[in-house]
């Protein structure tokens, strides 16, 4: 699917909603919904439910704070930020629930130990392939392992389908260095998947 | 431009080139490089095989029930009452005195206007205390008294002493008691002056026996 993430058209749906129009801010959610969902998919990789509860906190924190957003930089490089943010305190929670469970000397739980909103989640092809599945979660660490800022590039680049010059405004980055991530991204995932046996 | 640096450069437009992110004249210079380089055939495919994965690790599709939830979850919080701002403890004040609505800056002016009048109060119009010292000596004056069984051969003596001393004589009363003699005697003869009355009778001294004008007082007493 490919989500078209207009600059122009950002800017008034924000000035809307900063005005309490919760339509506005709806458009906002829609449009934008896959792209952090994406965002957190990757950075908390084998846990598509965490996933989808980091990206509903996300909006709910920039509904939040809506009034507070300047309109410096594009509304996506706001919202992507809240997303990294949201994520870090998952993980750092998460790390402090193993804690406590492994002093209790309780089972963990690596999987699928977030709130359930399965619900919200489309699959289109289920991958009842083991290998499928496994090769899928090589893949996702490899993304993961990436930079935050080549990470970014690649997952709206190739993910959400975006040409250099949107990318360039949504992450406020010059369109040739857009570029030299998105090189230097599938670059290192090359060499990723050459480690992990899944390139020659 | 060198081969190499052509496959190079090839090279990092081949994911461009494979989602036709490319602009028509890239596109065609990459197309003509890859019919001629092997190289960057065998690139070409490997970057095949590397989308091949990362469409295999594509995130699942959100659906519309995630935005209804998000929606759902704004409405509630739209629906929360707005909490009050912490009261600063100067609008407490200002509560208290409803009918005087303080206002930060007339007080401030009120209060230096005030501390001036003060200080131009007691530096200008006080009335003047007196300094109380902490400590007051308080002195005693006490003739010095002379005992004496031959009172009329005392005062000869005693008289001429005060003539050998270069003194005088300012006062001589005669009482009840005796006779008291005022004398004025220049100080650096007062201590030789006073052993001479040793020698006339029991001299007793007894505190100050200076009067106001600094003269010696001496009461001469008849003890028989």
């Amino acid at each position: 699917m490919s989500t078209r993430y207009d600059y122009d058209e950002d800017r008034e749906l924000v000035e809307n909603a900063q005005n309490g129009k919760q339509e506005a801010f709806e458009m906002l959610v829609e449009k934008y919904k896959q792209g952090i969902f994406n965002k957190c998919y990757f950075h908390l990789p084998g846990n598509k439910n965490l996933a989808v509860e980091a990206s509903h906190m996300t909006f709910i924190k920039a509904f939040k704070a809506i009034k507070k957003f300047r309109a410096e930089a594009a509304f996506y490089t706001w919202l992507y930020r809240i997303a990294e943010n949201t994520c870090k305190d998952i993980i750092k929670e998460k790390k402090k629930k193993e804690t406590i469970f492994l002093n209790e000397g309780d089972i963990l739980k690596n999987e699928e130990d977030g709130p359930k909103r399965e619900i919200f989640i489309h699959e289109e092809t289920p991958q009842d392939n083991l290998e499928k599945e496994e090769i899928s979660e090589t893949v996702q660490n490899c993304i993961k392992n990436l930079s935050e800022k080549l990470r970014s590039v690649i997952l709206l680049h190739y993910y959400e389908k975006l040409k250099y010059k949107d990318i360039a405004k949504n992450l406020n980055i010059p369109e040739g260095t857009a570029k030299k991530r998105a090189h230097a991204a599938v670059k290192n995932l090359q060499e990723c998947f050459r480690k992990k046996g899944l390139l020659k | 431009m060198t081969k190499r640096m052509k496959c190079e450069k090839t090279k990092d437009l081949l994911v461009d080139y494979l989602i036709q992110d490319l602009d028509p004249g890239e596109y065609q210079r990459v197309e003509s490089h890859l019919k001629t380089c092997k190289t960057c055939r065998n690139a070409l495919e490997e970057m095949k095989e590397t989308l091949h994965l990362l469409d295999l690790a594509q995130p699942p599709l959100l659906g519309p029930g995630f935005t209804k939830q998000v929606t759902t979850d704004i409405e509630e919080i739209e629906k929360e009452p707005i909490p009050t701002p912490k009261e600063s403890l100067w609008k407490k004040w200002s509560n208290i005195l409803p009918s005087y609505r303080l206002k930060p800056l007339p007080v401030f002016a009120s209060i230096i206007i005030v501390c001036i009048g003060v200080f131009i109060y007691f530096t200008y119009f006080s009335p003047k205390t007196e300094i109380i010292p902490k400590k007051i000596e308080v002195t005693f004056f006490r003739p010095l008294t002379l005992k004496t069984g031959d009172l009329t051969s005392a005062l000869s003596a005693a008289r001429a002493a005060i003539h050998l001393f270069k003194g005088e004589i300012a006062a001589e009363e005669t009482r009840a008691s005796g006779v008291r003699l005022t004398v004025k005697i220049p100080v650096e003869k007062e201590a030789d002056f006073l052993e001479t009355l040793k020698d006339l009778g029991t001299l007793s001294i007894e505190g100050h026996y200076k009067n106001k004008q600094g003269q010696i007082v001496i009461l001469f007493i008849n003890t028989l």
